[in-house]
């Protein structure tokens, strides 16, 4: 399971995607998911799986990498998808007892799928080709405007990037930790569900003590290394909008504007 | 000439004021200049590594102090410069290191410090560079084993162009290549660069390439002296529950075996050199 962790899995690159501003990518992703919510008419779907496989090979990033993002949820998806089928209205195809499936139904579940599916794709290309630290930054600039209201914008996005820089680290600790108390006799996913729960106390409590000495240690190395908050603090990279960025932004608007003429052509359902 | 670190009459407990514990650091006057390779041996929970986080004011004294270039490590205003001049590298690299590009972590410092991008692209290359990782800049430190890993720590701090670095046992979750690669940069960074190196170690070839051996027992500082003398402590040695470095032994049992050998040998090297030296005298040379 925790292999599949998309999060913190940068890919280093030099595609069109990792060269985009952090600040760009964060306000795009935003823009996308909005526009994967808009998407009503089979036209415009087909036109987000083109933009999707537009993007992907826009950040090289391999299409299985970013599949096995969506993975996880894969339940999740189908499950919506299922109940779309059987509880929307309109001509039935099929009915048995209480269940009916009609053209509508499946129209919608299969729209959700395709829709779900392409936002954790979408989604998951961000953290493919940008680095967690270009993405603090991204995400520390663009709440800038709310350090006037004292906000601790800079000690957020620090807080931020390290939870996101550990997860895959404690990810593999989690892994490591199962592997240990199987080979002494735990047993997992068996029994009641009472005793899966308790099955997960010998696993849990050692990854929590992990985590605190991990976190003590690294409070001193952050220390040494003469942290004391975002005051006074410069970046080796300073974030600098260019060229690259003003185009993305533009097609994206274009895209999204071309989702809403789609949604307006006549459907064939 | 004035030391670079000093201490004078050091105690330290946690909440001294509240517990009744006795010290973990119990009255240590110690001063280490310029340019020494000083190891620090003790049996675990001898006050090794608090010590040493008293060297860049992660920990403040109980009692006595600590100054580095004269400053005091208890003035907050000094801090900065203070852990710029004594760098720490510790244990684990993995918990050292704070983002997912190479390059990005080792900036971590300059950047935290407010320098111009130009001064910090200068110094990471640099720093990237002394520790032999300049064509990793761009990689992503998890890919990378455990010695490259804590190399890029060692990195990350030399980037602040300190004085002095601690190393809190920062060999010894490292496989032996990887404690190799770190122990050959450490000795470079002390004879070509003539940084101060403090080395906490279990390990016995390890502290043989110091200059000065501190060894410590329940907070205090029992013997502090060259490594040729240190080791031949044997009594006080297994007192402390250390090892015997091997090639002492070896030493001593092939004296008692009426081997002569000449007095201090501490490296495998010297050993050898020694044994064919003696052989050649007996035997005449082939």
């Amino acid at each position: 399971m925790t292999r599949d962790l998309t999060v913190g899995q940068f890919i280093p690159g030099h595609s069109l995607m990792h060269r985009l501003d952090p600040r760009t990518k964060l306000m795009l992703t935003f823009l996308f998911i909005i526009q994967v919510f808009l998407t009503k008419s089979a036209l415009s779907l087909l036109f987000l799986l083109l933009l999707l496989w537009i993007y992907i090979v826009c950040a090289q990033v391999p299409a299985q990498k970013v599949f096995r993002a969506v993975r996880p949820i894969i339940p999740v998806i189908i499950v919506t998808a299922l109940l779309n089928i059987f509880y929307v209205s309109g001509h039935v195809l099929w009915h048995y007892a209480f269940l009916r499936i009609t053209d509508q139904g499946l129209f919608t579940g299969f729209t959700l799928l395709v829709r779900l599916i392409t936002l954790i794709a979408g989604c998951s290309l961000i953290t493919y080709t940008t680095s967690l630290n270009a993405l603090a930054s991204g995400l520390e600039q663009l709440l800038a405007p709310l350090k006037r209201l004292h906000f601790p914008v800079n000690e957020l996005s620090m807080t931020l990037s390290i939870t996101l820089r550990f997860l895959p680290t404690l990810a593999e600790e989690l892994d490591r930790i199962i592997e240990a108390q199987k080979a002494r006799g735990a047993q997992f996913g068996t029994g009641t569900i009472l005793n899966r729960i308790r099955a997960f106390f010998p696993v849990i409590l050692p990854l929590f003590m992990s985590a605190f000495r991990r976190a003590f240690e690294l409070t001193n190395a952050i220390e040494c290394r003469c942290y004391h908050g975002g005051e006074g603090r410069t970046k080796l990279h300073p974030l600098k909008l260019r060229r690259l960025d003003y185009a993305a932004v533009i097609f994206f608007l274009a895209a999204f504007a071309m989702t809403l003429i789609f949604n307006g052509i006549r459907q064939p359902f | 000439m004035s030391a670079l670190i000093e201490t004078q009459n050091l105690y330290f407990q946690y909440l001294h004021h509240q517990t009744k514990q006795k010290w973990i650091l119990n009255g240590i006057d110690l001063s280490i200049h310029q340019g020494e390779f000083v190891a620090i041996l003790g049996p675990n929970g001898c006050g090794k590594s608090t010590l040493a986080k008293h060297l860049n004011g992660l920990l403040l004294p109980s009692d006595g102090s600590v100054q580095i270039q004269g400053m005091d490590t208890a003035d907050h205003q000094q801090l900065d410069a203070i852990r710029q001049t004594v760098g720490m590298v510790f244990q684990n690299p993995d918990n050292q290191l704070i983002s997912t590009l190479v390059e990005e972590d080792v900036a971590f410092a300059p950047e935290n410090l407010g320098m111009k991008p130009s001064e910090i692209q200068r110094r990471v290359d640099w720093a990237l560079d002394a520790v032999d990782m300049l064509a990793y800049k761009r990689h992503s430190p998890f890919k990378l084993s455990g010695g490259q890993k804590q190399r890029i720590a060692i990195a990350g701090i030399l980037a602040m162009r300190p004085q002095c670095i601690v190393m809190d046992e920062a060999t010894s979750m490292l496989d032996p290549k990887g404690r190799a690669d770190v122990m050959r940069i450490i000795k470079r960074l002390n004879y070509e660069f003539g940084i101060t190196i403090l080395l906490i170690t279990h390990h016995m070839d390890e502290a043989a390439e110091a200059s000065r051996i501190l060894l410590m027992n329940q907070g205090k500082v029992v013997m502090d002296d060259r490594p040729e003398h240190v080791f031949y402590q044997i009594d006080l040695l297994k007192q402390l529950k250390l090892d015997v470095p091997q090639v002492v032994e070896l030493v001593l049992r092939l004296r008692h075996q009426g081997i002569r050998l000449p007095n201090p040998i501490i490296h495998v090297d010297q050993c050898i050199n020694a044994l064919i030296a003696a052989r050649e005298e007996d035997y005449g040379t082939y």
